[in-house]
This record gives C-alpha cells, structure tokens and sequence, in this order.
C-alpha cells in the first residue's frame, strides 16, 4: 500500500467513525434483559 | 427479508466493482475492520445496560451487521462461488474474490459473533425457566454458533495470502473442506433463531428464503461432485 493510498484509507475511517460517532446516542437504560 | 436485500445488494457489488475489491482489498479490510471495531464498541455498552441509538439509515446499517444478516449475505455468496459454472463470465468476475469476499464476510461477522456469545452467557440463567423448543433452540443457536465461530477463525486466517503461501496445497485445501460444517452450523443457527419467533410473514419468509439457499447449495455441491467424479473416471 502505498503513502497516498494509506491516507485516503485513514481518512475514510475517521469519516467513518465521525459519523458513527455523532449518528450515535448512548444513554443508560436498556440493553439486554 | 434483511438478507434478501443483502445478498443483492453484495453480489452487485461484488460484480461491479470486482477489480477494484481486488486492487484495494487491505483497504477494504482496513476500513471494514474500522466499522466492525466501532460496531464492538456499541455491543460492549449495550451488555453493559446502555441503550445504543442511531439516526436513521445509519441504524438499519449497524443493524445489519449486528443481526449478522450482512456477514450470512457474504457467506452465502462466498459458498454458491464454490457451486458456479466457470465458463460463465459472471462467475469468473464473481469467483475472483472469493478469498477477499471471504475475509470481509469474517470482520463483519465478529460483531454478531461477540454481541450473541455474551448475551447468552449474561442472559443463562433465563434457561432454568426455559422448556421444550425454546430451551432446546437458545442452546442449539448457542452451540452451532460456539461451533461455526471456532471453524471460521482458521478459515479466516488461512485464507490471507500471506497465511496461505505458508501452508501446502493439500493441508490449505483440507482446512477449507471445513468450509461445509460452517456452512451447516450457520443454517442450523439461522433456523434455530427463527423457528421460536411468533408466526408472522417476517418469520416464515426467512425460514423458507434460508432453507432454499442452504438446501439449494447442498443439491448444486452434490452435483458437482459426482460430474467431477465422474470426469476423473473418464
């Protein structure tokens, strides 16, 4: 993998998780039975 | 329904954009890894009492992943690969990432895998109150996915070229022959989780979708093999 490819692939993960973190809502209660 | 709409949309997917599933596969690995670290993370708080919400879209994605409906979609398509005529192109395009397909199917399953196996230990000292179908069900969903799981870590593995140029023709293909128990433990899983659901439309399609891909590929496997059989005789 070169240098160019690593960073998009980075950069497509932060993406990834910027949007798996602010499309997220943890709050207490619930969970499993 | 769920898988349905999976399998299509993988095996779209997978054909469309079979060169570049091969050009980019660590790539892909790397940013599927980066989804099913994240999916792990929302499966530890919620066996921890949270309750884990997302914006819509974004849920029936996760959800997918976390029912394991896009690992089994992968899966599936992975298995009717090895049942394909090679003459045709689709088949040729398709079975070009087998190995790739195989390992993506394999980092999207472990959140599934990690969710489910935790729960039923948290949630065991519900089976007391268990009887009959029921009790016999939760502990065959358990067992085949105690079982699937512990096939799939050495199939995943082995199937990295890496791993693979390691080990000797025969010893790689003897491994992958596994293959077919996974195959089984994750149709007896499947119809174990369904089979306990209240009847409804949702229930009896899954049921009826899983049995005729499962018992669909037991059928073209056999066929295989006897033609291929039947070419070595000749």
């Amino acid at each position: 993998m070169n240098k160019k490819s690593l960073i998009v692939t980075i950069g497509i993960c932060i993406g990834i998780a910027l949007i798996l973190y602010f499309g997220t809502s943890i709050s207490i209660g619930g969970g499993i039975n | 329904m769920n898988i349905s709409i999976c399998i299509l949309t993988a095996l779209i997917l997978a054909y469309f954009f079979s060169d570049i599933i091969k050009k980019y596969s660590l790539q892909l690995y790397i940013i599927t890894g980066t989804i099913s670290i994240i999916a792990i993370v929302h499966t530890i708080f919620i066996l921890n009492g949270y309750r884990v919400e997302y914006i819509s879209g974004l849920g029936k994605f996760m959800d997918l992943i976390d029912s394991g409906a896009m690992g089994g979609a992968l899966f599936i398509i992975v298995m009717y690969m090895g049942v394909l005529d090679m003459k045709q192109k689709v088949s040729k395009k398709l079975r070009m990432n087998r190995a790739e397909i195989s390992i993506l199917a394999c980092i999207v399953t472990i959140p599934h895998n990690i969710h489910y196996f935790f729960e039923f230990l948290i949630n065991s000292h519900n089976l007391g109150e268990m009887k009959g179908l029921s009790l016999w069900s939760n502990l065959m969903m358990f067992a085949s996915g105690v079982f699937a799981v512990a096939i799939m870590i050495p199939l995943f593995v082995t199937s990295f070229q890496y791993f693979r140029k390691k080990m000797k023709g025969k010893e790689w293909k003897t491994l992958q022959e596994f293959a077919y128990i996974f195959y089984a433990m994750i149709y007896i899983q499947v119809m174990n989780v369904f089979i306990v659901r209240p009847n409804s439309f949702d229930r009896n399609f899954n049921l009826v979708i899983y049995s005729v891909i499962f018992l669909s590929y037991t059928v073209f496997r056999i066929v295989k093999l006897f033609r291929m059989k039947r070419m070595r005789a000749a």
